[in-house]
């Protein structure tokens, strides 16, 4: 859920105040010896230091920021009406992310996006905020606004686009005011550990949150307009040996309010999802696939709906070079109402080239194939990602 | 420890030798080489509950085609930055790994310090404090030692 537009004015204001905070940068990888010198000395390198103060007087901040821009050209040829085109530069998310070390055992993270829309207004989303404690590595427990667990993708590449292979999220995990169908983002608390043995390794992970509003974009972030609970189980095992299979089930459950707004949702509905992914990471290739099945039930007047949708990548890595190719596709029941019209279902094939200019930024090419309801489109897509 | 063996059929071979060196609090004497990839790829991070694993790098085990790099993360320098800053936004980790001057340097942080782990040339441990982890349960200089090229 937006928590607000701001007009460009505030949102300078406030990127300024984020950009000072930039000061205490960390590097990714923290070179001990940093704080010295750039001038060449005969003495030897002084082991670690640390400001004086600096871990006295407030936690230890690392905030990085990830952006892109993306330029898209799409061919349509509409059933019964002819071909057209859309072309189009667009700015992506700028995102803010803020990792702080409380305690040994104790770690904050915050993801802030900035996001331009059609009418040049900047909206600003918290996208995660939440406080961890770590007991060890089979229990943590943290609070606030997660991704939910829903899979790898989602947990795995957030809003960065950098790190994901490809252009765009797949369909089907899609953010909720993107079009996606999937509750994303779970406000309440969140739970996981993991386990090894050898080779393998066992994870449970689950999200206890508000759940979702009247409509699919509604993340209830402030209050939740009914008591019950919205619950997510997603268990993984794991497996080491030339390269890293991940793979296990997730359930969803929870009790969506009814929407007076919109004619035949007056009813509350029961939202169950079952879904399953499997992973494979090497030094050469990666796997990435997801099912889910959605399944609204109106507790008013007994209506069913099921909205299966699932993604299946394949990435090849040549080093820089990552050629990639898959399959997405979305079967959304449009007699669902609680996703309104905006959401349709989509099948699409997809290839394309990444080429990692450096570890900070990435060139994507993409070529799609979309088929939507009476519209079979093809779409060329450049994006250049980048982090800072 | 530099280990130079000889059949009557080759040249001599220079081998290089790496140890796992640990802080003294840490209760673990022999892991396997699953382990040490784990811990070095931040997947397991604790060593016991409360007592987090954090890693020591010296600047010559991130060095291309370094023994760390090539044999344990299969990576190369770049590849371990978008590791790090992965585990970062993945909330895995709230602080990166430090990097030392030196294998010396590294072995006497983890000596001196709490729940430290590196990975130094052998020859660097000899006469320091910190403990050398068996693998498999060989220590360094034995027959059969895992971590060698």
């Amino acid at each position: 859920m937006r928590l607000g537009t701001l007009r460009r004015r505030a949102v300078k204001v406030a990127t300024a105040l984020c950009l000072s905070a930039a000061t205490l940068l960390i590097p990714p990888v923290a070179r001990a010896d940093d704080g010295d010198s750039a001038e060449p000395t005969d003495e030897p390198a002084r082991p670690i230091g640390r400001e004086f103060g600096a871990s006295d007087i407030a936690p230890r901040l690392s905030l990085h920021g990830f952006a892109d821009v993306t330029a898209t050209a799409y061919f349509d040829d509409v059933d019964g009406v002819g071909t057209s085109s859309r072309n189009y530069f667009a700015l992506g998310e700028l995102d803010l992310f803020l990792v702080s070390h409380l305690a040994d055992n104790v770690s904050f993270l915050s993801e802030i996006v900035f996001e331009s829309d059609t009418d040049a207004e900047v909206a600003v989303e918290l996208e995660r905020i939440f406080i961890k404690y770590t007991v060890s590595d089979r229990f943590w427990i943290s609070l606030g606004r997660h991704h939910t667990a829903f899979g790898d993708w989602n947990e795995t590449y957030h809003h960065g686009l950098l790190l994901q292979p490809t252009v765009a999220r797949p369909e089907v995990v899609q953010f909720e005011d993107h079009g996606g169908v999937l509750p994303v983002h779970s406000v309440g608390f969140a739970l996981g550990g993991r386990v090894f043995k050898r080779s393998w390794g066992f994870e449970y992970a689950a999200n206890i949150g508000n759940g979702r509003g009247p409509t699919s974009r509604d993340v209830q972030t402030g209050s939740d307009l009914n008591d019950q609970k919205a619950v997510t189980l997603r268990l993984t095992a794991s497996h080491e040996a030339k390269g890293r299979l991940l793979f296990g089930p997730m359930v969803h459950f929870d009790k969506i309010p009814p929407n007076p707004a919109v004619p035949g949702r007056e009813g509350e509905l029961t939202e169950r999802i079952v879904g399953a992914y499997l992973t494979y990471r090497d030094d050469r290739f990666e796997l990435l696939s997801e099912y889910y099945y959605i399944r609204h039930e109106d507790n008013l007047t007994g209506a069913r709906y099921n909205s299966p949708g699932y993604f299946l990548i394949g990435v090849v890595d040549f080093g820089k070079l990552k050629p990639y190719g898959g399959y997405d596709r979305l079967d959304v029941d449009t007699d669902d109402l609680f996703y309104g019209p905006e959401i349709t279902p989509l099948k699409r094939g997809l290839v394309g080239l990444r080429w990692d200019l450096n570890s900070f930024n990435a060139l994507k090419f993409e070529f799609r194939h979309d088929i939507r309801p009476g519209v079979h489109s093809n779409g060329f897509v450049v994006q250049t990602a980048f982090m800072f | 420890m530099t280990v130079v063996t000889t059949t009557w059929a080759e040249a001599p071979a220079v081998v290089e030798e790496y140890a796992v060196v640990v802080s003294p609090d840490v209760d673990v004497k022999s892991m396997d080489l699953e382990r040490v990839r784990r811990l070095f790829l931040l997947r397991e991070r604790y060593w016991r509950p409360g007592r987090s694993v954090k890693l020591i790098f010296s600047e010559d085990s991130v060095e291309p085609r370094s023994f760390l790099l090539e044999r344990i993360y299969r990576m190369n320098y770049s590849g371990l930055r978008r590791l790090i800053v992965e585990k970062l936004y993945q909330e895995e980790i709230d602080l990166a790994p430090k990097v030392v001057a030196s294998d010396e340097v590294a072995v006497a942080f983890v000596a001196s310090g709490r729940g430290l782990i590196a990975l130094v040339r052998t020859t660097a441990t000899t006469g320091a404090g910190a403990k050398v982890v068996a693998i498999d349960g060989v220590l360094p200089g034995m027959p059969g030692y895992a971590l060698r090229r």
